[in-house]
């Protein structure tokens, strides 16, 4: 009886974990915050969540996608970055998190998910490039088959080597991790039915305005020695 | 081992379950911390029941409470919890058990977490009489009746307040919000209980974080200060301890990285 269930070679649980990185700052807003937690993800999936902090963004998303990649049971891997600039304020519409999940699982041949950013479609596609990397879904074995080219680096100010996955320019056009992918062959795909959208203060109870309040400077979390 | 199929016994139906329908209501300035984003996000859901979030962006905190009564009663909300923006519970599990413990408790009109106060000497603010000092007996990790609960991780059946005009708070004058509520449900006859598994850190902006356990951890306090809290008794055979060195890339939550 069990070498019928032994041939499926399914899993029957679901005790798959997914790493979350969250690229914000130390101090953000209290609706963002609320916005993110929100996500609307699979409740059979474990999350470790992963806050990275550094001075470059390419950073702490290497750190994240290092620490993806070193959780013994990580599958999945999401990035998101929200918060940490007055222009990446996002979060997946609806129950985009779990379509994401859900797709993953679905179909292996996915290494990098995607959500649309403009009008929804009905296809997921493949992509030539990778779109904004600022929050994609990924599964750690695609990151796994980049480490032949992806060299160990130490970020300033930090003991802890990690790999270069991504690089500083990649946020601003360059193509140094769409080289990477190809050279891994890892493919990149995006899900027209779930989207990305700037989020507008759902949460938020009307007629009420903050008064300003004193904040530290991040300058001062981040400052250089010397 | 096969069972034996039977026709089943029915069993008499149920008392109905109490209604648990939850507005958390998030009072701030506008601002909190990356350590409150990762509590509020692990936070565990209770099951069955609505969960309403809001966010009252106020000045004062009597003001943003009343906003968030008047939301409350306007969507009829079952329970409205107050969670503020610098409370961080240090189990996933806190919030729900608060609820659970008052759905399932009807007796119970006021159920809070236990935070420090910011100080250097991080005491309790639960308090089980009317000008006592601060209550340590909730270490057993049950709940107690007391008389007053800090306001900033509490909960409040509001079918039980339905005919107790506002204000309810009051943090003018240097009078504490804590005290003025608690004054309300002695007056009124409501049940104040704290929940002792439910037990949180406050957080300043700037990272200082008050630890009931450890003290002021992430400090700047003077040698002295530190000299004195490694050797200082709480009631309750507590310790102060020195703050552990903190500063790796991820932070903690919940004893994980």
């Amino acid at each position: 009886m069990n070498s019928a269930i032994d041939r499926i070679e399914r899993k029957l649980t679901n005790l798959e974990r997914m790493t979350v990185v969250y690229i914000t700052r130390r101090v953000l807003p209290t609706d963002w915050a609320v916005d993110i937690a929100s996500l609307c993800l699979p409740m059979q999936i474990v999350q470790n969540w992963v806050f990275p902090e550094s001075e470059l963004i390419s950073d702490s998303v290497n750190f994240g996608l290092s620490s993806a990649v070193d959780d013994p049971g990580s599958v999945f891997v999401l990035v998101i970055r929200s918060g940490h600039t007055l222009d990446c304020h996002g979060g997946f519409r609806g129950r985009g998190g779990l379509d994401m999940v859900n797709i993953m699982r679905k179909y292996p041949q996915i290494d990098i998910l995607f959500p649309s950013e403009g009008e929804f479609h009905d296809h997921i596609v493949r992509k030539e490039a990778p779109a904004k990397l600022d929050y994609f879904m990924a599964r750690v074995s695609a990151f796994k088959r980049m480490h032949r080219y992806a060299k160990k680096y130490t970020p300033e100010g930090s003991e802890i080597a990690i790999r270069r996955y991504i690089t500083e320019a990649d946020f601003t056009g360059g193509m140094d991790f769409a080289n990477l992918c190809q050279k891994a062959g890892v493919a990149w795909w995006q899900h027209g039915g779930v989207r990305w959208a700037q989020l507008e203060g759902k949460h938020l109870v009307d007629g009420y305005e903050p008064e300003p309040i004193g904040t530290p400077s991040m300058m001062k979390f981040f400052a250089r020695k010397g | 081992m096969l069972e034996e199929v039977t026709p089943g016994e029915v069993a008499t139906d149920d008392e109905p379950a109490e209604s648990r329908n939850v507005m958390e209501a998030i009072c701030t300035l506008g601002l909190t911390r990356v350590e409150w984003a990762a509590a509020f996000a692990q936070r565990a859901f209770v099951l069955g029941g609505g969960r309403e979030t809001v966010i009252i962006l106020e000045q004062t905190t009597s003001g943003a409470r009343h906003k968030a009564i008047e939301l409350a009663r306007e969507k009829k909300t079952d329970i409205l919890f107050f969670w503020d923006d610098d409370i961080i519970p240090l189990n996933r599990n806190n919030q729900a058990g608060m609820i659970a413990a008052m759905a399932y408790n009807p007796h119970i009109d006021v159920i809070g977490g236990v935070y420090p106060i910011r100080r250097d000497f991080p005491e309790p603010i639960v308090v089980q009489q009317e000008g006592g000092p601060a209550y340590w007996g909730w270490q057993d990790k049950k709940i107690h009746k007391v008389y007053m609960v800090g306001t900033a991780f509490m909960a409040i059946r509001m079918s039980s307040f339905a005919d107790i005009p506002l204000p309810w708070f009051d943090d003018s004058e240097l009078t504490s919000d804590d005290y003025t509520f608690a004054a309300i449900c002695a007056r009124n006859g409501k049940s104040v209980y704290i929940d002792g598994r439910a037990i949180c850190d406050q957080i300043d902006l700037n990272g200082r974080r008050y630890n009931i356990d450890e003290g002021v951890s992430d400090l700047t306090v003077s040698k002295i200060a530190d000299y004195k809290f490694k050797e200082l008794q709480l009631s309750g055979h507590r310790t102060i301890r020195r703050p552990r060195a903190r500063g790796s890339g991820a932070i903690g939550i919940n004893g994980h990285e």
